[in-house]
């Protein structure tokens, strides 16, 4: 029942940040792992954040550039990362198979964790931006500066806070922010049948 | 000092149907007459096992999509494609469109500077949550204690937590769930916390309820589900706070019950 935390002051988390609070979901090492498995583990974790930092800078930008261009469009749209998936999880494996650790990651199961966890950051990267953008800020990390012409009581602004403070008591979606993620991966849970 | 707990009135509360940790569903297929209270031609009400279930409708579950009556929700389930509202459908139901959804959950954080209020399990409503006017605080309304709006934390009682996740057994005999982003408050908050609440706003139990009267009117009472100690003071300034949601096991995840 306990919230790891994630504190950036001045800025937004950066993209080193998000790959790395992702990379420690994917690789927990044992109580009883071995002084040798806890050393090839954490070589495998920073590999690992390698993959996850170009990934997470890719999401970023491609968020932020998108905000610019079309902020009460952007704002509007499903919070889904999965147009970021398409080979992540694949990259993970290709490092991770060059490990010692290459067994454990050819399990299906393991597989769904890295897509689950990567999926779910990739979410939290994407509501950080949009987050920012509608306090009046964008740009990466610890980089930031005014959005143009910026308004607080824009239209679009206020519907975004009133959906992620409030949710939507209407009925579609829980607690959803802007049309959050609504389809997908597993991470969603909202099923078509 | 908070204490991890999960509220006793919350343990009480699910034996009372009084929470909904459904996700969000909408059936690929969905029909309902203008003016009739019912929504038929459901591809299907509930999937998956009784350990791990893939979707589900209960009654209380709030009802949207074209045609659906503004503010419906689930009354009756009628057939094994077919449920009754209590609002009549404003049009003809739009195939596809309809969508299922549990109760809304929020989590607020709880300010560092003196807190006169108990953060235990004790604790059964958040009441009406707000740093400058939200009132004394005590067991039914976290009132003053509540964080200070700043940045992105820019609503009295905290943010919706999205997305409901599937409840589910893990492991044999520990039923957990969780949801699926983690709450992240940016745009310059600065912000000092020990704890966090997580609590339902969406109004399901009538009074009284928790110790408080339920607002028949229909506005939430902000019933309790869990308290969250963050070990100490926790301060981000001018910057980007994200709770991270532990892993969805049956020793780890954020909500269980063995």
């Amino acid at each position: 029942m306990q919230f790891g935390l994630l504190i950036t002051d001045h800025g937004k988390h950066s993209d080193e940040k998000l790959a790395i609070a992702t990379a420690a979901e994917i690789i927990q090492i044992a109580a009883g792992a071995s002084s040798k498995q806890a050393i090839d583990a954490r070589k495998l974790e920073n590999d690992i954040i390698d993959v996850l930092t170009e990934h997470h800078a890719k999401v970023s930008k491609d968020e932020v550039d998108k905000l610019d261009a079309d902020p009460a469009g952007q704002l509007a749209t499903k919070l889904d990362p999965m147009p970021h998936m398409t080979d992540i999880v694949d990259r993970v494996l290709e490092v991770a198979k060059k490990s010692p650790f290459k067994d454990w990651f050819e399990r299906d199961d393991v597989k769904q964790l890295i897509r689950d966890k990567v999926a779910s950051w990739t979410a939290t990267n994407i509501y950080i931006h949009r987050d920012w953008h509608a306090g009046g800020k964008t740009g990466h990390g610890t980089n930031l500066k005014d959005v143009p012409g910026y308004r607080s009581d824009a239209r679009h602004v206020k519907f975004w806070y009133e959906r992620s403070n409030h949710g939507m008591h209407g009925g579609h979606g829980s607690g959803l922010p802007p049309g959050f993620v609504e389809n997908g991966l597993g991470i969603t849970q909202e099923q078509r049948s | 000092m908070p204490t991890t707990a999960m509220a006793n009135s919350f343990k009480v509360e699910l034996f009372c149907s009084g929470h909904c940790f459904l996700p969000t569903y909408t059936p690929a297929a969905s029909a309902g007459a203008s003016g009739a209270y019912t929504l038929t031609g459901l591809t299907s009400i509930g999937g998956g096992t009784y350990a791990t279930p893939t979707f589900a409708i209960v009654p209380g579950m709030a009802v949207t999509g074209t045609g659906v009556g503004a503010g419906a929700s689930v009354g009756k389930l009628l057939s094994g494609t077919s449920v009754s509202v209590d609002t009549p459908n404003s049009g003809t139901v739009t195939t596809g469109t309809v969508a299922f959804a549990g109760d809304v959950f929020k989590i607020l954080l709880i300010k560092s500077a003196s807190p006169t209020g108990v953060y235990d399990a004790t604790l059964t409503n958040v009441g009406t949550p707000n740093n400058s006017s939200g009132g004394t605080p005590s067991v039914t309304n976290v009132g003053t204690d509540e964080i200070p709006l700043s940045g992105g934390y820019n609503a009295a009682g905290g943010s919706a937590l999205a997305a409901n996740f599937m409840p589910a057994l893990q492991s044999g005999t520990t039923a957990t769930t969780t949801w699926t982003v983690n709450p992240s408050w940016g745009s310059g908050a600065t912000i000092s916390t020990i704890c966090a609440v997580i609590y339902n706003s969406t109004p399901r139990m009538g009074a009284p309820a928790n110790g408080i009267t339920a607002n028949i009117g229909g506005s939430s009472i902000n019933r309790v589900v869990s308290v969250h100690d963050f070990g100490g003071t926790q301060a981000v300034t001018s910057g980007t706070l994200t709770l991270t949601l532990p892993p969805n096991s049956s020793t780890q995840a954020i909500l269980r019950i063995a």
